[in-house]
């Protein structure tokens, strides 16, 4: 996340501000979550790797397990894929500084000769 | 950005995908003691978010932990904090994959193979986006995976 520093206004007070609240709100969220999981007992057994959606299931029954799993089949793909193309851009910049075989560089870039990413981690 | 925007990203990028797994996990392990272990975490994790934020509101920058790395510690280690990155990719987006099938595969009563299958298939579409496109969709959710 501290990649994204350069885009906030007024960096010096909003980014305290900014992990203060995040971190309380985060804090509240995963202990809610946590605490429900237990609370319903909705783990074990092999279900515990997607335990969120036996727990919604719990009241508006398999509808809702279809929306959570849509979600997080997005959440799922999006953050892959954004995990995969930062990997390529990084990839791309060690090779571009001569500490990454120079593979990584063609393999990296794109029809153009330039780099994959267009925002991450560009210096 | 403002505050709303940074405090929503922020939420989105750690909340994002370790929602989906790590309550049912920890649960498994510690059962109803597993409560604690996420109040102390919420603890702990201040002073390193804090950390965080104070240096990137010094050094606003869009290379993130490895800029910090290279203030402070010159450019070797900033390249390993990149190397550091690309190691876990090799863990984090089958993880990311396997999550995701399992949501599909709790509601179709899947088997093992056929969870894994999709866990597969699901990367396999990932890689051959990335190699097509060669454009990645931007940050956010990054972090949460990496989970710096």
């Amino acid at each position: 996340m501290t990649h994204l520093s350069e885009e906030f206004v007024d960096p010096a007070k909003n980014a305290i501000r900014g992990v203060l609240w995040s971190a309380g709100l985060v804090a509240l969220l995963y202990f809610s979550v946590a605490f429900l999981t237990v609370a319903t007992r909705s783990y074990g057994n092999g279900i515990s790797a997607a335990s969120l959606s036996v727990m919604i299931q719990l009241t508006p029954g398999p509808a809702g397990g279809w929306i959570v799993a849509v979600t997080a089949l997005f959440i799922c793909i999006s953050s892959a894929n954004a995990y995969v193309g930062a990997a390529s851009r990084i990839a791309y910049s060690l090779a571009q500084e001569k500490v990454a075989p120079g593979f990584a560089s063609c393999a990296t870039a794109g029809s153009d000769g330039r780099p994959p990413g267009r925002r991450f981690c560009s210096q | 950005m403002r505050l709303p925007q940074i405090v929503a990203l922020y939420v989105g990028a750690v909340f994002g995908t370790g929602v989906l797994l790590l309550p049912g996990l920890a649960a498994e392990k510690a059962g109803p003691a597993s409560i604690l272990a996420w109040l102390s975490m919420s603890v702990l994790m201040v002073p390193m978010a804090i950390t965080m934020e104070l240096l990137s509101a010094r050094y606003p920058s869009a290379g993130g932990v490895s800029t910090f790395v290279r203030q402070a510690f010159g450019d070797r280690f900033a390249n390993m904090v990149g190397w550091f990155f690309l190691l876990s990719v090799p863990m984090g987006a089958p993880i990311l994959s396997v999550t995701g099938a399992n949501y599909l595969s709790v509601l179709l009563n899947w088997g093992e193979a056929q969870t894994y299958a999709a866990a597969a298939l699901i990367l396999i579409v990932v890689l051959t986006m990335n190699m097509l496109f060669r454009q990645p969709a931007c940050c956010s959710g990054v972090s949460s995976a990496g989970k710096q």
